[in-house]
C-alpha cells in the first residue's frame, strides 16, 4: 500500500528517557503510529493489589481521542483499551523477572497518540524499551508485530488502511527474537494451512525488531554512561 | 467475597495426577467431558452444560438506528453476565476482569469473525436496522466457561428467527409470527471455541480443564476454530512462554473438536425444526430448567425430559430414559403437593396452561399403563372413558384456579387408587 515489499517493516523512530518524573519512558513511531510510555516503579504499591511471591504490574493503555479515523469520547475506559491493557499485563508479566521484587508493584503507562495499525505491537516495543530505560530487570526486550494475510502471502506491520480491511491479522510478541512467544492475538479468520507461514514470518519480523531495539538500548545506556560514572 | 484458595496438598495430587496422565473425574488428559445441548420452546433460547458448567443464553431483536460509520449494517450486542450464582466470586452487577475477558473474546468470536450476515439485518439504510442482542447468563462454573458460553451463543443464534418486515413509503410494517413467518439469520459459519489447559512450560497438554484443575495449570490457551479449518480467535490467556509449534498443536486439537461439535448443533438445531414443522409442542426447558437448577446435584440432568438431549459417546437405552421420565414427572406432582413448593412454582411464573398439558399428558401416559396392567379386565373401555371424563373436568377447572392443581397432583397419584374404587363400584 504504501510501496513497501511485503515482509518490509516501518521506519521505527525512538527517544528514551524523556519524562523527568518516571523511572523509565520511551516515545516509538512505527512510521506514522505514535506511542509514549512511562513506567513507575518499582515501589510499594496498593495493599489491596500486593503480591507476597512476586510484584504485580498494571497498565494502562489509553488511545488519544484524536488517535484514530473517528474521534473517540474517551480515551480509556472502553472495553478494546481495558482488554488491551490486559494483554500488556500478562504478556509483561512474563517478560519481567517479577520475582526479584515481592510486595511491589511496577505501573505501566502507554498512550496512542496517532494510531495507524499495529497499535499493540508498537504498544509492546514500547513498553520494552521503557523498562530497559527504567533498568528493571527483564528476560530479553520483547519485541512484536503485527502480521497479516493477504491471497496466502503474509505481510508484516499493518497500517490502518490495511487493518481496516477483511485481512485476518495475528499480532505475535516474543522474547530477544527467540521462539518464546509472550502473546498471541488473532483477529478475523484465518485458514489453518496459513497459520503456520505467518506465525514464521511474524516470528522472524520480531526477530528483526529485536535487532533495532537493542542497538537503541545500547547506544541510550552507552549514552547515559558517562552520567552514571 | 474470596473463594478459597486451593490448599497445597490437593494442588500437589492434581499436578501429579495430570502428570501421570490421569484425572480426578477418570478422564484422560486428552479428553473432553460432556456436551449437553438444549433448546428452548421460546425461539432463540439454549442452554449448554459441559460436565458440570452451565450456561443460558437468549437472542432477542430489535429495530435500531445505525451508527453513522456503518449505516448498511445491523448490530449484535453481546452482554455477559457473570452472577454470584455460579461462583460467589463474581461481584453482583459487577464486572471482575474474568467478565471483561469472557465478554471481549465472546465479541471477537462471534462478532468480529463475522459469522452473522448483518448486512442482511437492514431495514432501511441509515435509518433502521436490526439490533441482535445476545444476552448470556452464566448458571453453574466449572472451568472452560467460554467454551460452554460459546456453543451456547451459537446454538441460540442458529435457533432465532428475526420478525419478517415489509417496507411501506413511510413506515415499516412488523409482522408478529402468526402473520408471516419470521426468518432466520444468515450465519456464514459456526466458530466453536475450545479451551486447553497447559502445564509445565506447555509440554503437558490438559484438555478441557476443570475450575480446580485450571487453578493448577500454568495457564490456559483458547482457540476458536469452525468446521472449515479456520481459525477465528486465538488467545493467550497466561503469562507464560510458549514456542510456535506449541500453539500450533494446540490448534490442531481445536480444529477436531470444532467439526465434532458443529455437526452436534446442526443436529439439535435440525431436529427442532423438524418437530416444530411437524406441529408438535416444542417442550423446551421452561419447567425444566428451574428444576435443573434447584435440584443440581440430585437430580441426574437425564430424568428431565428436554426436546433434544445430545450426549457425545454415550447413549440411552429408550425405555430407560422413559421410565425416568415417569418418573421425573410424578415427583414434580409431588412437589406441588407441598404448600412451599407450589409457591416456589408461582414465583417462577411457569406457564400454567403448559403444566397442566403436561400433566394430563401424564396422565393419560399412566392411565395407558394400567391399560397394559388390566389387560384380563374386561370392562376397562369404559373405566378409561370414565377416568378420562373426570380428569377432563377437573382440567377446565384448573385453568382458572391454581389452588386446584394441588388436586390434579393427588389424582395423579392416587390414579391407581381411582380406577380400584371404580371397579369396586363396577363389581
Amino acid at each position: 500500500m504504501d510501496g513497501r515489499r511485503p515482509s518490509q517493516i516501518r521506519n521505527i523512530n525512538t527517544r528514551l528517557g524523556l519524562n523527568r518524573n518516571a523511572e523509565g519512558s520511551c516515545y516509538i513511531e512505527h512510521g506514522n503510529t505514535k506511542v509514549l510510555c512511562a513506567v513507575y516503579g518499582p515501589y510499594e504499591g496498593k495493599a489491596s493489589k500486593r503480591l507476597e511471591n512476586r510484584c504485580s504490574i498494571v497498565c494502562q493503555y489509553s488511545a488519544t481521542t484524536f488517535s484514530g479515523l473517528e474521534r473517540k469520547n474517551r480515551p480509556r475506559g472502553d472495553r478494546k483499551s481495558t482488554e488491551i491493557s490486559r494483554l500488556l499485563e500478562k504478556a509483561f508479566e512474563s517478560v519481567i523477572l517479577t520475582d526479584s521484587f515481592p510486595r511491589s508493584q511496577i505501573d505501566i503507562f502507554c498512550e496512542v497518540i496517532q494510531g495507524d495499525g499495529s497499535n499493540l505491537a508498537a504498544c509492546i516495543n514500547a513498553i520494552s524499551l521503557a523498562l530497559a530505560d527504567a533498568g528493571i530487570p527483564m528476560k530479553g526486550i520483547a519485541s512484536a508485530v503485527t502480521c497479516g494475510v493477504i491471497e496466502g502471502k503474509p505481510i508484516v506491520d499493518l497500517t490502518s488502511r490495511e487493518e481496516t480491511d477483511l485481512l485476518p491479522r495475528v499480532t505475535l510478541a516474543t522474547i530477544s527474537g527467540r521462539d518464546e512467544v509472550v502473546l498471541v492475538e488473532l483477529q478475523n479468520r484465518l485458514h489453518i494451512d496459513h497459520l503456520n507461514t505467518v506465525m514464521e514470518t511474524a516470528k522472524s519480523t520480531c526477530a528483526d525488531v529485536y535487532e533495532c531495539l537493542a542497538v537503541v538500548a545500547q547506544q541510550h545506556i552507552r549514552a547515559c554512561a558517562p552520567i552514571l560514572g | 467475597m474470596r473463594t478459597q484458595p486451593l490448599t497445597i496438598c490437593e494442588k500437589t495430587l492434581i499436578v501429579e495426577s495430570l502428570r501421570a496422565g490421569k484425572r480426578l473425574d477418570f478422564r484422560s488428559r486428552e479428553e473432553f467431558r460432556n456436551v449437553k445441548l438444549i433448546v428452548g420452546s421460546e425461539i432463540g433460547t439454549a442452554i449448554c452444560s459441559i460436565g458440570q458448567t452451565k450456561v443460558i443464553c437468549a437472542v432477542s431483536a430489535e429495530i435500531t438506528e445505525p451508527s453513522s460509520m456503518r449505516p448498511q449494517k445491523g448490530v449484535i450486542n453481546i452482554d455477559v453476565d457473570l452472577s454470584p450464582m455460579a461462583n460467589y466470586s463474581h461481584e453482583h452487577d459487577r464486572m471482575g476482569q474474568k467478565g471483561m475477558e469472557l465478554t471481549r473474546l465472546l465479541e471477537l468470536i462471534i462478532r468480529d469473525s463475522r459469522c452473522i450476515d448483518v448486512e442482511s439485518l437492514c431495514i432501511r439504510a441509515g435509518k433502521e436496522v436490526w439490533k441482535i442482542k445476545v444476552d448470556v447468563r452464566i448458571l453453574d462454573e466449572d472451568g472452560s466457561i467460554l467454551d460452554c458460553a460459546c456453543l451456547a451463543a451459537i446454538t441460540a443464534l442458529q435457533h432465532f428467527k428475526r420478525p419478517n418486515v415489509t417496507l411501506e413509503p413511510h413506515h415499516t410494517l412488523v409482522y408478529s409470527e402468526y402473520e408471516k413467518s419470521p426468518i432466520p439469520l444468515n450465519i456464514y459459519h459456526m466458530p466453536i471455541c475450545t479451551t486447553i489447559g497447559l502445564l509445565d512450560k506447555g509440554s503437558t497438554i490438559i484438555i478441557d480443564p476443570t475450575e480446580k484443575e485450571s487453578e493448577c495449570l500454568d495457564g490456559t490457551i483458547v482457540v476458536a476454530c469452525n468446521k472449515r479449518k479456520e481459525v477465528c480467535a486465538l488467545h493467550q490467556s497466561t503469562n507464560l512462554i510458549l514456542t510456535t509449534k506449541q500453539i500450533e498443536n494446540c490448534v490442531k486439537l481445536a480444529m477436531s473438536r470444532a467439526e465434532e461439535l458443529s455437526s452436534v448443533v446442526i443436529d439439535v438445531i435440525r431436529q427442532d425444526q423438524r418437530e416444530r414443522s411437524a406441529f408438535k409442542r416444542p417442550s423446551g426447558f421452561a419447567i425444566t430448567s428451574p428444576a435443573i437448577i434447584l435440584n443440581e446435584n440430585r437430580v441426574v440432568a437425564q430424568q428431565i425430559r428436554a426436546p433434544i438431549k445430545m450426549e457425545i459417546e454415550q447413549e440411552e437405552i429408550e425405555e430407560e430414559e422413559s421410565e425416568k421420565q415417569r418418573q421425573a414427572y410424578q415427583s414434580s406432582v409431588i412437589m406441588n403437593e407441598n404448600p412451599l413448593r407450589s409457591d416456589g412454582v408461582k414465583q417462577e411464573e411457569i406457564d400454567e396452561e403448559q403444566m397442566i398439558d403436561e400433566q394430563l399428558a401424564n396422565i393419560q401416559q399412566s392411565v395407558n399403563r394400567v391399560e397394559l396392567d388390566n389387560k384380563q379386565s374386561l370392562d376397562r373401555h369404559g373405566e378409561i372413558q370414565e377416568v378420562d371424563d373426570l380428569l377432563a373436568g377437573l382440567g377446565d377447572d384448573d385453568e382458572e384456579e391454581e389452588s386446584t392443581v394441588v388436586t390434579l397432583g393427588d389424582t395423579v397419584d392416587e390414579e391407581d387408587e381411582i380406577v380400584l374404587v371404580a371397579k369396586k363400584k363396577r363389581f
